[in-house]
């Protein structure tokens, strides 16, 4: 779900488009069987929405579609939207599970970044949600940032390990275009990260985060044992899921759909005709397989020969054996008859593996 | 109407130019009421077709030379016009595009006149695009050129000057007739092949082909005679009359000789004899292209061709990829070498890996060229310098008026076919125009630098350099190819070499990240996409070993500077 910080007035009309999604797909999905393990309230900053509308949102959903009962509920949240109130409200309707996005515990960097919070504000915002009961929080952090050096790098872990959250994501700084800092760095103000720093960067993170018992679950995921995305897992199976507002991609029954990404003519959308699919792509079997593979390789324990031939019929051998050879030739692969896997150094170079499987 | 009537093929539409020799005859009733039939010939200006200008020459008793009221006369105008004056044609000066703001034609106008020595009532001003003047271009062809001056009555005489292929017909062959006349039902003769055929069809050219009963002394049109072998119909032969035939052929042309030389390969090599039947069929329209089967280690079965200059290299490539559909790698263009063996043996060698043992070697000799560069004067300094870099000899140096000089210099023609004109344009901001013509080979101290990639010697980018400047090319070329050679799951040495000896070496180092680091739900269509791209990238690459080679890459040794 995306784009909750809209302009006055859409929010309301927005929210009201997609709880009118969620019944409308739900009628959709309904026949299918099966029930829904997971919710995640992502894109945006959900948290930016009032505890009124947020409660509405999420029992609205919940009632419309057929839920587990240990259902995980994650919200994505920016350390300045979450005060007391709000936290203990999302624990009160059953969110399990918290991910924030603090990038980086340097202020000097968050600076960079074009961040609003500081390294303290995120410190108080993860006490408060520990106070509010979460037992389960994602940090979100960046690093590769111009300027940012292996030290501050490690200072920054030093400081999440200290906090000990369930989960942790980190991702190489990718600059996006017309950002305060892509300017800076198209300017000549700020030099690029060197791309061999960044490696290192990532690989230290790696051992210094298994080193402290977290286990390395995806390309750029790490958790304590069972506390893995079980949302993003799903996604990384590529076992169907249904996404909801504008810009939202789905894939259920062979069918991927994404809807328009602008949140008004989305709205508008769903209000005059009842869905605001803007482009729909049939997966063939074929399409299907390789993309199991795709998504499944970035897994670091990778992909189970006999799930998948119980999905698809065929081992994983029998359908990409050249595929898999060149990869494990190169390197890049490791293959033991069971599962298919990235070795330590593919994990950095995954797509010159992934791609022979298309 | 159409813009660019005589200029039919795309690529001559695209560049403005002309590739190809256009005929196309007129009707035209003179202010004296009398009527008159023109026959005219469009002909191509850059020195690669020169050939065609000359043949196209040889058929005419006069010339109509334009010259651009804005550029002012270029080193092609003055080799163009001094072919003209030695085929004795009257020459009728025009100066076009007046209607430019930044024409200046009495400036034209006294360049030509030192040049040429026109008298001033001579010229014709003419804005093409508005028609100004154009009737008195007309009128003056009326007036100051002879009619044909053969003899209708004597056996036929037909100097082919120009040809191109039809499914149907054959060849046709485009005609100046001479003396007599020509029909279908007529038995002909060629007089260098000896070869006989039956007319089958003759017309003229309005700019089409439109059949007519007979061609006649004087006229320039076209023979079709059910002919399959272009080899049977040459350019430069005369026709005459199986029954009666003349005594003395015309003059004909010297045969065109190819003076570049570059390797074709299909980048996939189930394209081969796709390539082969491509080349086939342009040459039925090209007579100055060559082929014949070369292989590379490298590249695997392709073709070397023989072109007349660069443009027309590259016309023929651009031909070949746009009409053909063909994927191509070029390997970059080289001169013939006369290499003379110890054992007294003269080879030519005209791909540098084919260049036999050094040991083996007592003399290499090379070709060489009169360049003739106009330049505005302020820009004499640049223009000899960029000579003097091209191991250029300077010969001479003529005011053509207070601000413009024709500059002859004799260089390497292999040093022109690097970049030479490209370099010259962009230091004289595009003022200065090149002309040059083979003079002969002579001996120079060339060795042949060999560049190995991840250990491996890689024929196709082998070049001839001399030895004073082998070290800096090799370090440069090392340098390009780093730039454009991609980085790989390894590291790849690049070197350059000479024999045995390395002189320069760079190393494009292993990727060590190709990654989507954030893909979930909404990434799926995107990271699918990213990879089919990055596959795509991958298939146009050449594999050599196992590093992959990117196609431009074997023609780096042009982008050097």
């Amino acid at each position: 779900m995306s784009s909750f910080h809209d302009a006055e007035g859409v929010s309301g009309r927005y929210l009201e488009a997609l709880i009118k999604e969620a019944e409308i797909r739900s009628a959709c999905v309904r026949g299918l069987g099966g029930e829904a393990v997971t919710l995640y309230l992502g894109g945006g900053t959900p948290t930016s929405l009032s505890e009124k509308s947020l409660v509405r949102l999420i029992t609205e959903i919940l009632k419309s579609f057929h839920v587990a009962h240990d259902i995980e509920i994650t919200v994505e949240a920016n350390p300045e939207t979450l005060d007391y109130e709000k936290l203990r409200c999302l624990k009160d309707i059953g969110v399990t599970r918290l991910s924030i996005g603090v990038q980086s515990l340097d202020d000097l960097l968050l600076k960079k970044l074009g961040r609003s919070h500081s390294a303290y504000d995120f410190v108080l915002a993860f006490r408060r949600a520990r106070a509010a009961g979460f037992r389960n929080i994602n940090m979100d952090l960046i690093y590769g940032i111009p300027g940012q050096t292996v030290r501050d790098w490690n200072k920054t872990l030093d400081r999440v390990l200290a906090l000990r959250p369930e989960h942790v994501s980190a991702y190489g700084l990718m600059l996006e275009e017309d950002t305060l800092l892509w300017h800076r760095v198209k300017s000549g103000f700020e030099a690029p990260c060197d791309e061999d720093l960044q490696i290192d960067m990532y690989y230290l993170a790696k051992d210094r985060l298994e080193q402290a018992g977290y286990k390395h679950y995806e390309i750029s995921n790490f958790a304590m044992p069972g506390y893995e995305s079980r949302h993003n897992t799903i996604y990384w199976k590529f076992e169907p899921y249904i996404g909801l507002g504008a810009g939202a991609h789905s894939y259920v029954n062979g069918e991927r759909w994404s809807n328009l990404s602008d949140p008004v003519d989305y709205a508008n959308s769903i209000f005059s005709r009842g869905s605001a699919v803007s482009e729909r792509e049939a997966f063939s079997k074929a399409d299907e397989m390789s993309t199991v593979m795709i998504m499944g390789l970035r897994m670091v324990d990778g992909v189970c020969d006999s799930e998948f031939s119980n999905r698809f019929g065929v081992s994983i051998d029998d359908a990409f054996g050249e595929a898999i050879g060149k990869g494990v030739a190169l390197g890049l692969l490791e293959w033991d008859g069971t599962r298919l896997r990235l070795t330590k150094r593919g994990l950095m170079l995954s797509n010159e593996a992934m791609r022979e499987f298309l | 109407m159409t813009e660019q009537v005589l200029d039919s093929m795309d690529l001559e539409r695209e560049r403005g130019i002309t590739i190809k020799a256009k005929a196309v005859r007129l009707e035209y009733k003179s202010s004296e009421g009398k009527d008159y039939v023109f026959n005219l010939i469009d002909t191509p200006g850059h020195v690669d077709f020169s050939y065609e200008v000359s043949r196209s020459l040889a058929a005419c008793e006069g010339a109509v030379l334009v010259v651009d009221a804005s550029q002012g006369i270029e080193a092609q105008t003055l080799a163009n016009l001094y072919l003209a004056i030695e085929n004795d044609l009257v020459i009728i000066p025009v100066i076009n595009k007046i209607d430019l703001p930044n024409a200046d034609p009495e400036k034209v106008v006294r360049e030509l006149q030192d040049a040429i020595g026109f008298a001033r009532d001579e010229f014709i001003f003419v804005s093409a695009k508005t028609g100004d003047g154009v009737q008195e271009v007309l009128e003056a062809i009326v007036d100051r050129i002879p009619p044909p001056s053969g003899n209708k009555e004597a056996p036929l005489r037909a100097l082919i000057f120009d040809s191109h292929f039809d499914p149907y017909k054959g060849v046709i062959a485009y005609i100046r007739i001479v003396d007599g006349h020509i029909a279908p039902g007529m038995p002909i003769k060629l007089t260098a092949t000896g070869k006989e055929f039956e007319v089958m069809e003759v017309g003229v050219f309005k700019p089409d082909m439109d059949e007519t009963e007979y061609l006649s002394g004087g006229e320039v049109g076209y023979v079709a005679a059910g002919v399959k072998n272009v080899q049977d119909m040459r350019v430069g032969d005369t026709i005459t009359s199986a029954a009666s035939p003349a005594e003395e052929p015309l003059p004909g042309y010297r045969k065109v000789r190819p003076m570049v030389f570059c390797g074709l390969y299909p980048v996939e090599a189930g394209q081969y004899e796709n390539l082969r039947d491509a080349l086939t069929k342009l040459k039925l329209n090209d007579a100055s292209l060559v082929f014949e089967p070369e292989t590379s280690v490298a590249l695997g079965f392709g073709f070397r061709c023989g072109f007349l200059g660069l443009l027309h290299m590259e016309i023929v490539q651009e031909r070949l990829e746009r009409e053909f559909d063909l994927s191509l790698i070029t390997t970059a263009p080289s001169v013939i070498y006369r290499v003379r063996l110890t054992s007294g043996e003269v080879v030519e060698i005209d791909n540098p890996s084919k260049l036999p043992q050094s040991t083996k070697i007592q003399v290499i000799e090379e070709p060489f060229v009169k360049a003739t560069i106009i330049t505005p004067s302020d820009y004499i300094g640049p223009v000899m310098e960029v000579c003097q870099e091209r191991r250029g000899e300077y010969k001479d140096m003529e005011y053509l008026s207070e601000n413009r000089v024709r500059l002859t210099y004799e260089l390497p023609l292999s040093e022109i076919l690097l970049d030479f004109f490209d370099r010259l344009k962009s230091r004289t901001r595009g003022y200065a125009s090149l002309d040059y013509e083979y003079i002969g080979h002579a001996e120079s101290d060339l060795v042949k630098l060999d560049i190995l990639l991840n250990n491996q010697p890689v024929d196709a980018l082998s070049s001839m350099v001399h030895r004073e400047k082998a070290q800096e090319r090799g370090k440069q070329l090392v340098e390009k190819l780093r730039e454009i050679i991609p980085r790989q799951l390894f590291d790849v040495p690049i070197q350059a070499a000479i024999g045995s000896q390395v002189i320069a070496r760079e190393t494009v180092r292993a990727v060590r990240k190709n990654v989507l680091e954030k893909c979930y739900g909404g990434d799926v269509s995107r990271k699918r996409k990213l990879l089919e791209r990055q596959k795509r990238g991958k298939k146009r690459m050449k594999q050599l070993g196992n590093v992959e080679i990117p196609q431009e890459a074997f023609m780096a040794v042009l982008k050097v500077d």
